[in-house]
């Protein structure tokens, strides 16, 4: 998958999954920390878009991510590398 | 249903280490961890694709379950229900260490954990007169504990072609270095409790 916006889609559908929280709460701007309650879940969360996607992320990649859109485009990078 | 009580002689008990409020805290925190875990690993058990780390995680996630329930009832037939804590040793672990993103930093994350839990409960063996029904339960612990430990070594080598055994080596030097920073910094009260304990039980010889 080469197009960001489908890329951006597809992430923003599983956290919306994953945390269960409402699809129009998880948009480019939102802080994952107002998604993400406790850090287990964020583990959670990593390694089922990891598995998903088809990407492999590590904790100092996910040092910088403060957005939704942060991830997206850390993904984005992580894909275009493979 | 309650484990057989372990069987003491009146003057034996005279002599043991009293199950007084700082043993209390301890085995209800160690209770609260084992909850903790057990709560952590089930939901990673539950999104984990088929094959052998589902398997071995299904079975440390009902470790740390039974683990909890030793502790609830050993705290239950020492005369005490256990203490509604908060805090567990992972929650502060994860905060200062952060947070693992992949299932190899999971891993190597927990290895280290585990080698502390493991040294945490041979600390608390080593109080004198413990209580044999806390000594028991410490034991029946620690074998399970020591599967831990195998089992998360093997998933490791296993993850080798993957990730790179200097990068998993790597990975696992790195949280022995926040760990021991995490282990001063988080577990104060836990220690100066355990310290009371082991100085008190001197004290009395």
């Amino acid at each position: 998958m080469s197009d960001p916006n489908l890329l951006g889609q597809q992430v923003k559908k599983r956290i919306s999954e994953v945390l269960r929280v409402p699809a129009a709460r998880v948009q480019d701007e939102t802080a994952l920390a107002d998604l993400v309650t406790e850090s287990f879940v964020l583990v959670e969360m990593a390694i089922e878009l990891q598995e998903d996607l088809g990407v492999r992320l590590s904790q100092d990649d996910l040092k910088g991510v403060r957005t939704v859109g942060d991830l997206v485009a850390l993904i984005g990078t992580k894909r275009r590398a493979a | 249903m309650s484990e057989q009580p372990v069987e003491i002689a009146s003057d034996e008990r005279r002599d043991l280490a009293p199950f007084d409020d700082n043993m209390h805290y301890l085995l209800s925190y160690y209770r609260t961890s084992e909850i903790s875990g057990s709560l952590f690993f089930g939901r990673l058990a539950k999104m984990m694709r088929p094959g052998p780390v589902q398997h071995d995680m299904s079975k440390h996630f009902a470790d740390e379950a039974q683990h909890a329930w030793y502790w609830t009832d050993c705290c239950q037939q020492l005369g005490r229900a256990p203490l509604k804590l908060v805090d567990s040793y992972q929650d502060q672990y994860n905060e200062a260490v952060g947070v693992p993103a992949n299932l190899m930093e999971v891993l190597a994350i927990t290895q280290v954990f585990e080698r502390r839990v493991i040294n945490a409960y041979e600390r608390h063996r080593r109080i004198p007169h413990l209580h044999p029904t806390i000594e028991a339960t410490i034991a029946r612990i620690m074998d399970d504990e020591k599967w831990h430990i195998r089992w998360i070594k093997g998933a490791l080598e296993r993850m080798e072609p993957d990730y790179g055994k200097d990068h998993i080596d790597a990975t696992i030097q790195r949280y022995w270095e926040a760990d021991k920073e995490v282990y001063q910094k988080t577990m104060k009260e836990h220690e100066e409790r355990l310290e009371f304990l082991l100085g008190q039980a001197a004290a009395r010889g």
